[in-house]
This record gives C-alpha cells, structure tokens and sequence, in this order.
C-alpha cells in the first residue's frame, strides 16, 4: 500500500477513511469492467491570441470510473485546468475552441451548447475551484450561493433549500452551520471557505467532482484536512473524483491513478502507487526527483526539472519534452526532436506511457521519491 | 452604524464651515463693491453708508462672518426684516430672505438633477450590459458607435438644435421649463421631459461605455465561472452575479459625476431657462450678491456631501465586505 505523506496529520473528520485510499483492492473487478463514467477521447483546448494560438491542451485522452479518483498532475501550464474546464464547457466561448471527445455516461459533452451543458453542471458533474475567495461570491451569502442553482433544478422551496444547504455544511464539517448559512465568504477561514466550496459541489449530489487544486491555497494541516474530506465523501458516495494538482504528495495520498501531462499532452499514466514507485517517463521521474518528502533524506537529491515548460504558441517538434530530457541521448537518431512519441500502453500492464525510450530503461530512482 | 453617521454628520458640518469662510475670504479680496451696486444711480454718500451699514460690510471680516454663523443657528436682523434660523442672510439686490429664493429654486434643480439622474442611470446602465453582454457583435457595435456620438455632444449645443427641431419646428415635445410639481404634474413633467432627455443623451453615453467595461471586468471574475459552473442560466449569471460586481464601479463612477453634474447644471438651466440654483448662482455672481451666493454655494456643498453619504450607504448594502 502507498502510505500517505499526510499520515502524520491527525483529522478529526473522516480519519477513519484512510483505508479506502488503498489503491487497488476494494475497485478492481466487476467495476473495471463497467463502461467508465468519463471518457475523454482526443481533446484539444486552443486559445485564439494575439500572438497566435494556444495549443493549452492537445489531444489528450483518458477515462475515470465511478468511485475512483484520477490525479492530474503536471507543472504550471501544462494544461491541467484548462481540461478540467473543457470537461464542463466553462471557457469563454469567444476565445477558447474546443475539439475531441467528452464523453460522460454514454452523452458527448463536448456536442453540447451551453443549454444542454446546464444540466449536467452541478447536477451530475461539480466544480471545486482553487482558491474559494475569488471563487465565491463576496456579494452574495453562502446561503444564496449554494440554492440558487440547486432551488432553480429541484424546484424547491426556500426554507427545503436552506436545510439542505445547512446539511452540506455539515456533512463538509462546518461548525454551526445554521448559523453560517447566512455570512458571507469573507466572514470564514481559508480552509472553510474551501469546505463550503465542497459543500456546494456536493448540493446536487453528483457524479462527478472535479476539483482543481483545492488545496493550493492553503496551509499544509489544512491541506491534509481537505484531501481527507473529499476521500471521505468519495468513501461515502462513491463519486468519481478528477484531482487537478501538481503536488505529488497529495496523488500518493489520495489518488488511485494518475495522469502526467507535459505541455497539453499525457506521457504517463497508471494506477498511483506503480507511477509513483516507478516511473517509465522522464518527466515523471523529473517531477519526482524535484519533490521533497518526509521520509527522504530532506537535503538529497532535490533537483528541480532543468529548464522551463515549452511556449505553447510554438511548442517544440517531436517529443515536447526533449529540449529539457537528460535521457534523449539514449533515444537513436534525432527521433525525440522529430518523431512526437505515441501515448500507448506498456506491455503487460495498465500503464500507458509516450517516450521513445525502450521500457524499464529508466533506472531506478534512488531515495527521493515518494513511496 | 451610529458612530458612522455621527463621523459623517461632524465631518458635513466641518467641511460647510470651511466652504463658507472661504466664501467670505474670496468675495471680500474682490475689488468691487456690493454696497455701490444696490445704491443705484442716485447715490449719496449718506444712502450708500446706510446701505453699507445695513448690509454688515462696515464691520470686519471676522465679525460679518460670526453675524453669518449666529444667523445660521439663532436668526437675526437685518434692520426691521427678522431672519429666521437657518439665516443664510438677506439680499438687498432681490430685496428677499436667501433661505427662501433658494428653497424657491431648490426644486427646480432637484427636479432636473434626480429625473436626469434616473434616466441616464437607466438608459446607461441597461444599455452598457446589453453591449457586455453582446460585445463583438453587431448590438454592441452600434450602440458603441451611438454612445460615442452622444459622449461627444455638449448640453448647449444639442439642447438648443433639439428645442428647434423637436419643440419649435415639429412640436414633439412641450416646451421645457420649469413648473412646480404640485401645482401641476403634467406640465412639470412635459417641461422637464427635454432637459432631461438631452443630458441623458450627453451623459449616459459615458455610462454605456463604462458599464460596458465595468461588466466585461466582472465577466472575467471567477466566482462568475463559479455560477455558471453551478449550471445557473445566464441571465441569473450575467444579471444576479457579475452584475454585482460591475456595480460598485459604476456607483464609484456615479459618486465621483455627481461634482460634475452639478457644474454643467450651470449650463443646462440656462440653455432650457430653468431658474434653478445654478442659475441663480449665475446671476448672483454677476451681481455680487454676497449673501446669495454664499447660500448658493452652501446647498452645492451640502448637495454633494449628502450625495456621498448615500454613495458609501449604498456600498455597504452592495457589498458586504464594506463596513461604516
Ligand atoms: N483564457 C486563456 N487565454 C489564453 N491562454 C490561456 C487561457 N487559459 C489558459 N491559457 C494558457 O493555456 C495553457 C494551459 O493553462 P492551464 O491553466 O490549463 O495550466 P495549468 O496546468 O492549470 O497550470 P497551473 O498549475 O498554473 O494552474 C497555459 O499556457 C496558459 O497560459
Ligand atoms: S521521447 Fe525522448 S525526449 Fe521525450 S521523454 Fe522520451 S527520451 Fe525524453
Ligand atoms: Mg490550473
């Protein structure tokens, strides 16, 4: 099992549910089987700009079960929330132009205009945003926030729709919710500003949570408290779960599988713990060498990925990664600066991966890595 | 709350104080002579010391200006008149109380002030959300292009061209000028109806364009993503979250043209011969009418400090970070 990095933080609100982060036991079977809840196929995400377009996300496929948590992971810009938005339609029509497949429970989201996406945002799919302050109204009272949409769907009446909310409040672990209900954004610490964001996902009891890095903004105990909320709740309803994050202690902790994405595109994918333990991508092994952890050596091997992320108004030929990858001198020829590398998967197991390298090349990595 | 208003009323009372000395300071370095010009052409020494003498001009600065402050707070005399509390003095060129010429024309003013207010309030607004909300297409275009050509427009210039061809060539529209409310409403409202019209049309073309922008900002906030993430329609999205958010600009805006307004007040009542406060501030000055003109300085300021007071009244009820 992959011990979580938050173990050492005590939470009072579903401690008990660490068990169900394990992460292969209590899913496989039957449920594998099952057509997944979302399924992306060949999604791209370009922003018309001034200096050109934004290739933000570029043919990325993946796909998520009902009751599992998939882990986004990547470096700032490498187009994490912008597949997060795509999923549910929210960039700004005028400026983003979206292609590929969404597809959620058998419907192609991405098909759909803004009147047919209105009912599946809230309702079966729910946003947790970063950073609650600016996501949340600072004009309107919680109250307000959480039953405008979910009294406009259900029809009900303003004092159901109170309870209700008063209940969300509760089940995210607010302290006197009744009371609460009625105050403003401003009025609540980050971390339960961050609480009443989950509150309002969980309104309209979805399917679906998408949650981009909820937990950025907060101060590490907190941190360890959200990410121990939100497995709860997937514990309890079993949710499916997109975590949009780039720190990698929170997708040990947390996530079942996960996604790298370098530059708009996946290279590496698979079960959590097998990615983390042993990585098949350069980048993966760069983002896990660049981490600090608690049971490492604190001082060892921290070296940050040389270099910086690509310009996506002019992304690099071939592999994106290679003008910043120590591993391309092993590839022949020049194919990492020419041939962009197939996302497909490794032999004999779930894992899929996009590099030239031949696999298992990649030696072990020593020390610094999260286990 | 309490302490807010006490801190506004204190700070009101201060900064009239210091409006009406400096008043006095101002009109006393100007070299004319107001006793010599309510003397007439018959004038004796004798009638214009009498005349200076009853006027207060005789005394020293400091004490006409303590006469002014008791007669604001207690009354006074001006030889047989009796001025009654407030006493904002007594003008011997309109042989009248000021107190009572102002609250003659005060609601004349208020009348052109508030339905100019509403209208380009209204017409501004409505008009900037309908462009955000459409920007990049043909709507918003047109009516960037008309707010444009209104914002370029003067009051006197566009007045007069719309009383001669709406009023006088093709009788569209009553003539303007004022009549009182009360003593007949439609005619209040037919002649208010031009004036308010063209400061609308000048005016509220600043507003479509900065509603416009004001929106397009609040669009971009994220909580209005949040909404729309909620599955929320848009017109709850556009009208009941981002709209809040555009409003406290376009009330900062409004806060800071109520100065203004007041300024080009000056020239809508004459170009529409309203005899309103600005109007008679005009010919105050031109007559050196002391006492009047101090009183009309002192509504234009008590008029914008109890502006601003209800501008930060309303801010704290739009947004609820904001404490009095
Ligand atoms: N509205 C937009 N217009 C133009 N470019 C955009 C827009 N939104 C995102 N981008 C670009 O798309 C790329 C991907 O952005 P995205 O926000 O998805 O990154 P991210 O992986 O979420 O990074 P971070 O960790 O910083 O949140 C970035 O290069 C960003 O500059
Ligand atoms: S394809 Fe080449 S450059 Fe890209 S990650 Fe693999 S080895 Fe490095
Ligand atoms: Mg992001």
């Amino acid at each position: 099992m992959v011990a979580s990095v938050y173990d050492s933080y005590d939470s009072n609100d579903s401690s008990d549910s660490y068990d169900s982060y394990d992460n292969s036991d209590s899913y496989d079977g039957k449920e594998a089987a099952v057509r997944p809840l979302l399924a992306v196929e060949d999604l791209a995400v370009r922003f018309d700009t001034e200096g050109g377009t934004v290739q933000a996300v570029n043919g990325l496929s993946f796909s998520l079960q009902r009751g599992r948590t998939l882990a986004v992971v990547g470096e700032s810009g490498s187009g994490k929330s912008a597949t997060g938005l795509a999923i549910l339609g929210l960039h700004d029509r005028r400026r983003a132009r979206i292609s590929g497949r969404v597809e959620f429970d058998g419907v192609d989201l991405a098909g759909l205009g803004e009147r047919g996406l209105a009912a599946y945002r809230g309702s079966r799919i729910a946003m947790v945003f970063q950073d609650a302050l600016t996501a949340l109204s600072p004009y309107h009272t919680i109250e307000r926030q959480l039953t405008d949409a979910y009294r406009r769907r259900t029809g009900a009446g303003r004092r159901a729709a109170r309870t209700r909310a008063v209940e969300m409040l509760a089940r995210v672990g607010i302290p006197d919710p009744a009371r609460r209900v009625a105050e403003y954004p401003h009025e609540f610490s980050g971390g339960m500003r961050q609480r009443v964001m989950i509150a309002m996902a969980l309104m309209g009891e979805p399917d679906l949570v998408i949650a981009d890095e909820p937990t950025t903004a907060l101060d590490v105990t907190v941190q360890a408290q959200i990410l121990d909320l939100l497995a709860g709740l997937q514990a309890e309803s079993g949710l499916a779960l997109l975590l949009i994050t780039h720190d990698l202690g929170v997708v040990s902790g947390v996530a079942h599988d996960v996604l790298v994405m370098y530059a708009g595109r996946g290279v590496e994918q698979g079960p959590a713990a097998e990615v983390l333990a042993g990585p098949e991508h350069p980048y993966t092994v760069g983002l896990l060498r660049s981490v600090p952890t608690l049971k490492g050596d604190p001082d060892a091997d921290l070296t940050p990925i040389a270099g910086s992320p690509p310009d996506l108004l002019d992304p690099p030929p071939g592999c994106a990664f290679h003008p910043r990858c120590d591993q391309r001198q092993r590839v022949g020829g020049d194919r990492c600066a020419t041939e962009v590398p197939a996302f497909v998967p490794l032999a004999d197991s779930e894992r899929l991966r996009a590099c030239h390298l031949a696999s298992g090349a990649l030696e072990a990595l020593e020390g610094s890595v999260i286990r | 709350m309490f302490g807010y208003i006490l801190r506004r009323g204190l700070g009101a009372v201060l900064i009239l104080l210091v409006v009406s000395a400096v008043t006095f300071l101002l009109f006393y370095a100007l070299p004319a002579d107001p006793a010599r010009l309510s003397c007439g052409k018959t004038c004796t020494p004798q009638s214009l010391a009498q005349i200076r003498h009853s006027m207060g001009l005789d005394r020293p600065l400091a004490v006409q200006y303590w006469q002014f402050l008791h007669g604001v707070f207690a009354g006074r005399h001006f030889d047989a008149v009796w001025c009654a509390a407030p006493c904002l003095g007594y003008s011997f060129v309109n042989q009248q109380s000021v107190s009572s010429t102002l609250a003659d024309r005060f609601p004349a003013t208020l009348s052109l002030a508030v339905g100019a207010s509403v209208l380009i309030l209204t017409v501004g607004v409505g008009f900037g959300i309908l462009a955000a909300l459409r920007r990049g297409r043909a709507l918003d275009k047109q009516l960037t292009a008309v707010a444009l050509v209104g914002a370029s427009m003067q009051v006197y210039f566009l007045g007069i061209v719309a009383r001669y061809l709406l009023v006088d060539q093709f009788d569209l529209l009553p003539q303007p000028g004022y009549t009182g409310i009360t003593s007949d409403p439609g005619k209040w409202f037919g002649g208010m109806l031009l004036p308010w019209i063209t400061l609308a049309v000048v005016s509220a073309a600043t507003y479509v364009r900065f509603t416009r922008s004001a929106m397009i900002e609040a669009e971009s906030q994220e909580y209005v993503r949040t909404a729309r993430a909620q599955g929320l329609p848009p017109r709850v999205v556009h009208l009941r979250y981002a709209w809040r958010g555009a409003l406290t600009l376009v009330l900062t805006q409004f806060g800071l043209d109520l100065g203004v307004f007041l300024g080009s007040a000056v020239i809508t009542e004459t170009t529409f011969n309203i005899h309103g406060i600005a109007q008679l501030a005009v010919t105050s000055v031109t007559n050196l009418d002391l006492p009047m003109i101090t009183g009309t300085v002192l509504v234009a300021a008590t008029f914008i400090v109890v502006c601003n007071t209800a501008v930060d009244f309303c801010y704290a009820l739009i947004d609820p970070r904001v404490r009095l």
